[in-house]
């Protein structure tokens, strides 16, 4: 889609109706009519409804200053924040240090008083003035050096800050493409349509991320995507993967799928090969960068892709739409584009040397947060694989579980871990009864009012799962609390997890005098897996608003039901 | 559709059958002076076109746009 595309969907859905809602502040210190709208048209054609509150013209100064102002009573889902330091134009930033400094600490100080991400935009450095070679000393230099150097300071303090790679942008499409003089002098609007549309789609990967809809993993062909030449026809030690090129094109693209590996992105392999020639290609050809154990699951067959890929879903227990799927294959991506349109099937150009920048520039895999359980990703998917091979074997899945041997550890108010706790809320889409989604600092806010924040780590005789189930538990009057949040990750659904975990929770809300839980159940597309497990507790349904139903249970009933429901499971209340 | 009829109607938010010669911003409530700028900035890029700044202000409706590109070298058929 192009740039006018956008702005016609902008128009054409005025009201924000369908789709999912986002609650967006915009800061600015120019004229962003046309940013809002195309902005809109961005989020509108990715099924995001945005509602976007913009900070009156040249207003930010006081409305970051001021609680009752706006911004701060929108409470929006995220805030984005973008100030033009125009080396070409004279303004209260050119003039010296103190705007940038005070803007700063303007930031700092709202970031204090909210809990939603705050998304800064880098300031864009300089691209010539009046110094010339030595431009280090030119003041506009040093001071976009500064201002960059002090939001980093604020985005390693603040966990729910973070920066925007202007510069990134810019580099990409050229400064003398990014600003429009005429439009700045005339009209103070100092940017090309096409630099709002780059920032408007960067932008949108962070409300993606806000809203849990992020790429996990990344399923690719062999011949032709991998390696060139067909492997069939050339043989194991003639594909073209090596230190010339095109080989070596291969081999950098090889590297970068390692780095993604590395960094928690999970890698399937779905092709049309004979599966003999390419293990002989992972085991015994030498210029391979990627080896068979980086791949959590893997199709190496003749059927179609779509199926394939349909089959890799389901092992993985991860959803199409967090599938990226790259193949060199037009007829392949057209097959899987129209049989599965949620699965993001990239074009991928002819030559191999372009194949990195293209995936990187698809800025699919953005995150608000990097922790343990991401980069052991691939580990984890592959004990998964290894546990499936006794569920065949097993019975019943009663006798499944307790081969498994699940050991469950209970962590209650667990600071040390909030990064990850936020993240299974921003992450968690199927196993979740309300889908809310919450920053570090609301967690902590729930900790700090008193509430009980619930967690626990997983693990079998296979391996760690890592921290994966966690429940929020709001305190009320009268004996009394309720359900804010509990979710448990895909990773351990289907053995009985979630009903050794509530059994502690309830028996720890029983000793805290608890005698009454309610809860709800807020449904979404994708939440089914979660939606019999009130009810299978004896959770009494007691109103229906919309799509949300509002439950009730006596806390002695929840602990004895929930105990008949986790035979197999070992329970550890350390509760540190 | 010509591609400057897109261009009036993508940024205007109109229907392309109510793009006319006379389509001004008198009867076009979405043609104010933002929208404008885009209209300039969309058409001098589609047609790989220079407007100057008095040569903008003297548009007045849909043909003068239309005359104005064709001026300036811009294939209007297309």
């Amino acid at each position: 889609m192009k740039f006018l595309d956008y702005l016609k969907l902008a128009n054409k859905q005025n009201d924000s109706s369908g789709g999912l809602a986002l609650k967006i502040n915009l800061v600015t210190n120019f004229t962003d009519a046309v940013l809002v709208k195309i902005l809109r048209g961005v989020l509108l054609s990715e099924g995001i409804a945005p509602e976007i509150h913009v900070v009156p013209y040249k207003q930010y100064h006081l409305h970051l200053k001021d609680q009752s102002s706006q911004l701060y009573k929108s409470q929006a889902d995220i805030t984005f924040i973008f100030f033009d330091i125009n080396s070409y134009r004279r303004s209260a930033f050119t003039e010296s240090m103190l705007h940038m400094k005070e803007i700063l600490s303007d930031i700092r100080e709202f970031a204090a008083h909210t809990s939603t991400p705050i998304v800064v935009s880098s300031f864009t450095s300089p691209y010539s003035g009046v110094y010339g070679n030595l431009f280090q000393q030119d003041p506009i230099f040093r001071l976009v050096q500064e201002g960059n150097d002090t939001l980093e300071v604020l985005a390693s303090e603040i966990p729910h800050l973070y920066i925007c790679d202007t510069n990134a942008l810019v580099h990409q499409h050229g400064e003398r493409n990014i600003r429009d003089f005429r439009g700045l002098y005339a009209f103070d609007v100092p940017f090309t349509n096409e630099f709002l549309l780059a920032l408007a789609l960067e932008w949108a990967s962070f409300a993606r991320a806000r809203l849990g809809r992020v790429k996990k993993c990344l399923v690719l062909d062999l011949d032709n995507t991998l390696w060139g030449g067909v492997v069939g026809e050339i043989g194991p030690q003639g594909i073209a993967v090596g230190p010339d090129y095109p080989g070596i094109a291969f081999q950098n693209f090889q590297h970068a799928l390692v780095a993604l590996h590395d960094r928690g992105i999970i890698l399937a392999l779905n092709s049309k090969n004979n599966p003999g020639d390419i293990d002989e290609v992972f085991e015994k050809n030498p210029h391979m960068i990627l080896k068979d154990h980086h791949f959590a699951a893997k199709r190496i067959n003749w059927e179609d892709k779509a199926k394939n890929l349909i089959e890799l879903a389901e092992e993985l227990n991860i959803g199409l739409d967090s599938m990226v799927f790259l193949d060199d294959d037009v007829v392949n991506r057209e097959l899987v584009r129209s049989l599965l349109p949620d699965v993001l099937v990239p074009e991928l150009p002819r030559e191999p040397e372009l194949y990195v920048s293209t995936l990187f520039a698809l800025n699919v895999f953005n995150q608000f947060s990097l922790t343990a359980e991401d980069k052991k990703k691939t580990e984890l998917y592959r004990a998964e694989a290894e546990r499936k091979s006794i569920q065949y074997s097993a019975q019943s899945l009663d006798e499944y579980i307790t081969a498994l041997g699940i050991s469950i550890d209970l962590k209650i108010n667990d600071i040390s871990s909030i990064e990850r706790l936020a993240q299974l809320t921003q992450k968690t889409n199927q196993f979740n009864l309300t889908t809310r989604r919450y920053s570090e600092k609301e967690i902590l806010n729930f900790v700090e009012e008193s509430n009980l924040v619930f967690s626990a780590d997983v693990s079998d005789k296979f391996g760690d799962y890592g921290k994966t189930i966690l429940a929020i538990i709001a305190l009320g009057e009268n004996a009394t609390g309720d359900i804010d949040t509990f979710l448990m990750s895909c990773r351990v659904m289907g053995r009985h997890v979630e009903y050794g975990f509530i059994l502690s929770v309830a028996n720890e809300l029983a000793r805290r005098g608890v005698q009454r839980l309610s809860a709800t159940f807020t449904r979404t597309l994708k939440n089914d897996p979660a939606s019999g497990f009130l009810p299978s507790l004896g959770f009494t349904p007691i109103a229906s608003v919309g799509d949300t139903i509002h439950f009730e249970v006596n806390i002695v009933d929840l602990a004895d039901n929930a105990k008949q429901l986790c035979s197999g499971i070992t329970i550890n209340e350390n509760k540190t | 559709m010509s591609r400057l009829t897109n261009i009036f109607a993508s940024v205007l938010g109109i229907e392309e059958a109510s793009v006319g010669a006379e389509l001004s911003p008198e009867n076009t409530p979405s043609w104010d002076s933002l929208n404008a700028i885009v209209l300039i900035t969309e058409i001098e890029k589609a047609f790989n076109v220079r407007f100057e700044y008095d040569e903008v202000m003297a548009v007045k409706n849909f043909a003068d746009a239309q005359k104005l590109t064709e001026v300036k070298g811009g294939d209007i058929n297309v």
